[in-house]
């Protein structure tokens, strides 16, 4: 339970909260109207322009993590915790050369598991698909239950009631305009979150001279300034490879990289990365600055929100402080939760309805069947979400299942051809090493040796009975998209 | 025998204000973990009778005598997240205070003994580290220029 950080009546939270919403639902219905083939509906037409590319990657990548585990990685582990979790924007700025490459080697592809099925056959694809979707509903419920707490924290809204009010407008307007109303809020979102995170460390700068906290800090919290902590270096590195394994798999990226109109996907990435990374640098500060501000924190978790409506109180802010917070933090949320919606959804049907039962869609059913999926992973995730279930730590635990996809995709992407079956068993084994090292070793070393395993097996694989990989089916994908278009 | 009646009435009041006295004492006692490997800890207040709703103060220091104490938190809360502790040990007590109450006793010091982990450990795990992800940067780039030389 975080801690009631700013009080506000709960007629204002619900009315911020149903404002937002129903802004959302507006724009998403609005923008959704383009979407009236499979390829508009998934793909956003494959014609988003360099803002609304770079927006929504950036948008996507800041999530309600970003606002509370940056703060609480500063807090806890200083200057190189604060650093670690920026370490993910490399994630981002590492697949702009590969979005350009996915897109010539898969001019009509729709999903990573395209890519996945291309390269590693259905043993791979499999591996891949219960993964990315393991990964992806954990993704989604932590988003869920971060929701709920912080409207239920910040608004007086109950649990039960803020979660799934997030989870129905993030449904409703991703099933009204599918990627098209994803993008065009999240370029809306990604404005907010980058003007108030950045105003709130600007703010909690103004409190307190740099001079003061660093003196107060070298004082009473000496470890956080130093730069050999071996819990925070270590951090920084599980946190990079955690971010590789999450970017260069999931499809939430891919769909945006098929997305991006051609030529474009390149500068969308690399500036995606470069105005995401100043975020979590700016929400460590808060934590950093906890001690110097004399901000007793009872819950870690929570430290972030506590400084920022410490430092607003002390602007002068007041009440405003929690509606800044509120908006700032539901933004960042649904900003990401439309994101898997649409991005888990694609997978269900393009990769399990069609690719592995082997159904054909006209116009008409390829929409309730995008809605039906689109509504069963929002009814899992609204479930797992109230059953109390500690997801976070399967989410935590999900670094080294997507780390051991980090190699297989580079070989697929830049290599000549490999051993298919040592690829795919290099995954089984990084995510099995990797889970026995985060759970009985420490948990800030399982995406580091599940990468690392699995890089050792895809070596393997380049040297020992290497088959070169065969050309995306380009023409049965394009058959099956014009069978959709023309009806 | 009066003396006497006298002499004992003076030691059974002495008795019962001093047993008040000590009964209505507010007091605090210090939990928490005893060592950590990063230089976080947690510590909580038990709040003993008579205390409740009293702000609580706490000291740190590197010996238990704590001849040059560090005031750490003065407040009502319960508990606090203490981070940046260098690797060392370090000592803890709490007391409630207070209007006219500054005399209360201090808790039994808690010791808290923070470890990094060994260095050799540690340059191991980062070269490790530092290998994959290098390898991974390499491969990216390396791949990227190729491929858009060669077209393939």
């Amino acid at each position: 339970m975080i801690p009631c950080v700013a009080s506000m009546a709960p007629t204002t939270g619900w009315m911020i909260v149903l404002s937002l919403g129903a802004l959302w639902i507006a724009l998403g219905i609005y923008l959704g109207r383009k979407a009236k083939t499979a390829e508009g509906y998934m793909l956003a037409g494959r014609n988003v322009g360099l803002a609304f590319g770079a927006a929504t990657a950036m948008a996507t990548w800041v999530t309600s993590n970003t606002m509370m585990v940056a703060p609480l990685l500063a807090f806890e582990k200083g200057i190189w915790g604060m650093l670690a979790y920026s370490s993910a924007c490399f994630g981002l700025l590492l697949f702009a050369p590969m979005a350009g490459r996915i897109r010539k080697i898969l001019p009509q592809g729709t999903t990573s598991g395209d890519f996945f099925r291309n390269r590693y056959g259905t043993a791979g694809w499999v591996v891949f698909l219960l993964i990315t979707l393991v990964y992806s509903v954990t993704w989604l419920v932590t988003m869920a239950i971060a929701g709920g707490r912080l409207l239920e924290a910040l608004g007086g809204i109950p649990y039960e009631q803020g979660m799934s009010l997030i989870l129905f407008v993030c449904v409703a307007y991703t099933l009204f305009g599918g990627l098209y109303a994803v993008i065009g809020t999240d370029f809306v979102q990604s404005l907010i979150i980058l003007i108030g995170v950045v105003f709130l460390g600007f703010m909690a700068l103004r409190q307190i001279p740099f001079e003061q906290a660093y003196d107060h800090l070298a004082t009473h919290q000496p470890g956080l300034l130093d730069v050999l902590m071996p819990a925070a270096l270590l951090a920084l590195f599980n946190n990079m490879i955690f971010g590789f394994g999450e970017v260069f798999h999931n499809n939430v990226w891919w769909s945006r990289a098929f997305a991006i109109r051609k030529g474009l996907a390149f500068r969308a990435y690399l500036l995606a990365g470069l105005l995401w990374l100043p975020i979590p640098i700016a929400a460590g500060l808060l934590g950093l600055l906890a001690g110097p501000l004399g901000v007793n924190v009872t819950d870690p978790s929570a430290v972030g929100p506590l400084v920022a409506q410490h430092v607003l109180d002390g602007a002068g802010f007041g009440a405003a402080a929690g509606v800044i917070i509120l908006i700032v933090l539901f933004c960042s949320i649904a900003s990401s939760v439309d994101s898997l919606l649409a991005a888990t959804s694609d997978l269900l049907v393009k990769d399990v309805y069609v690719g592995w039962f082997g159904r054909t869609l006209d116009d008409r059913g390829f929409r309730k069947v995008a809605a039906v999926a689109i509504l069963g992973v929002a009814a899992v995730a609204w479930g797992l979400a109230l059953s109390g279930w500690n997801i976070a730590t399967v989410l935590y635990s999900a670094g080294p299942l997507v780390a051991s996809l980090i190699w297989p995709v580079i070989a697929g992407l830049y290599w000549k051809g490999c051993n298919r079956a040592i690829v795919v068993a290099g995954m089984i084994a990084g995510t099995g090493f990797g889970l026995m090292v985060e759970f009985g070793v420490g948990s800030y070393l399982g995406a580091l040796v599940g990468g690392a395993v699995s890089m050792a097996f895809t070596f393997l694989a380049r040297y020992v009975s290497p088959t070169p990989f065969t050309p995306s089916p380009v023409n049965k994908e394009t058959e099956l998209l014009q069978q959709l278009d023309q009806l | 025998m009066r003396t006497n009646l006298r002499m004992l009435g003076y030691a059974l009041s002495f008795f019962f204000l001093f047993g008040f006295l000590a009964a209505s004492a507010a007091s605090v006692g210090l939990t928490g973990a005893e060592t950590s490997s990063d230089g976080t800890v947690h510590l909580e207040f038990d709040i003993l009778a008579g205390s409740e709703g009293q702000m609580v103060e706490l000291q740190q220091d590197r010996h238990p005598d704590f001849p040059s104490p560090l005031l750490r938190y003065r407040g009502s809360e319960a508990a606090t997240y203490l981070t940046g502790l260098s690797p060392s040990k370090h000592y803890f007590r709490a007391r409630v205070v207070g209007v006219g109450m500054e005399e209360n006793p201090w808790s039994a010091p808690h010791l808290v003994t923070v470890r990094y982990l060994p260095r050799r450990q540690l340059v191991t795990l980062l070269a490790v580290g530092s290998f994959v992800a290098l390898s991974i940067v390499l491969a990216i780039v390396g791949g990227s220029l190729r491929t858009r030389k060669t077209g393939a």
